[in-house]
């Protein structure tokens, strides 16, 4: 039997050497994926926050000049100005749903 | 005198039967001494054919493995470089979206802030003259500012989110990943 040939079967693994290599470009490029896609996921969160602090702020403000004025009301007895308050908090009030179903649904991304 | 015959009965074997028709040589040394060298020879010959097909064997797969590695080391860093190009992009699309909230955000407090500040005027106004109708019709603006501000506000939520997700690479399944 040819030398030759033996110690070309013993030595030569270059195939499995081939697919490992395969392997492990397609295990790295599995990596950068998953790390573009948590980049992604963590600015959505920071947008999110950013934009509940926001409503949060404004929310604030409109609820303390609603109450500022039903106390002025209440002071004074005013129905009319009580209720034109107590509608401002209301509408106040609509506004929560669709913002908070925004909300949850980018940061379910 | 009369020689003897003898008649034997022989079979010839024709080599030619199996396809191999090589000559073979074959001495005989009748002396040993150079049998005995001629043997060593053999071996000795025998051995270094051997040494040299192994080391040629040796060479040719250690330069396929260099090339197997420098191929890794390329497609190594494409995908690493990919990889920043959308990181890169990512992060000037936050930051856009980021202005864009910020400056939404402004021009709402300002609103507010002056919408406050006509309705603190107001009232103290209408504690003087004991007449609330100017609170009552700047609270009904109020009731419409604020719906009018959420409807663009999630307008804008809408737009920063809707953008498409950055297109990742396209690479193929490794062996043995569960899908």
């Amino acid at each position: 039997m040819d030398f030759f040939d033996i110690t070309k079967r013993t030595v030569s693994d270059s195939e499995a050497v081939l697919n490992s290599i395969n392997d492990i470009v397609a295990c790295k490029t599995y990596c950068a994926q998953a790390e573009i896609y948590r980049t992604y996921l963590i600015q959505n969160r920071e947008k999110a926050e950013l934009f509940r602090q926001n409503f949060r702020e404004n929310n604030d403000k409109i609820f303390s000049m609603s109450i500022k004025i039903l106390e002025t009301a209440i002071n004074v007895a005013n129905t009319e100005l009580a209720e034109g308050a107590l509608k401002t908090l209301e509408t106040m009030r609509k506004t929560y749903p669709d913002f908070y179903k925004a909300y949850y649904r980018q940061l379910l991304w | 005198m009369q020689k003897e015959i003898i008649d034997v009965d022989y079979v010839e074997v024709d080599n030619a039967a199996d396809g191999k028709k090589e000559p073979v040589d074959i001495t005989v040394n009748a002396d040993p001494f150079s049998a005995l060298f001629s043997g060593i020879a053999s071996v000795v010959n025998n051995v270094t054919n051997s040494v040299k097909e192994y080391n040629m064997c040796r060479q040719q797969e250690e330069t396929k493995r260099a090339a197997i590695k420098a191929q890794l080391k390329a497609e190594l860093a494409q995908i690493n470089a990919q990889k920043e190009v959308f990181l890169q992009v990512l992060e000037n699309k936050h930051e856009i979206d980021k202005m864009l909230i910020n400056n939404e955000h402004q021009y709402t407090i300002k609103l507010l802030d002056s919408a406050v500040s006509a309705v603190d005027g107001a009232v103290e106004q209408a504690k003087k003259n004991n007449d609330f109708t100017a609170v009552i019709d700047l609270l009904k603006a109020s009731c419409e500012l604020i719906d009018m501000r959420s409807k663009i506000n999630l307008q804008i939520m809408d737009k920063v989110y809707s953008s498409k997700p950055v297109d990742a690479i396209d690479c193929k399944s490794p062996k043995g990943y569960l899908e």
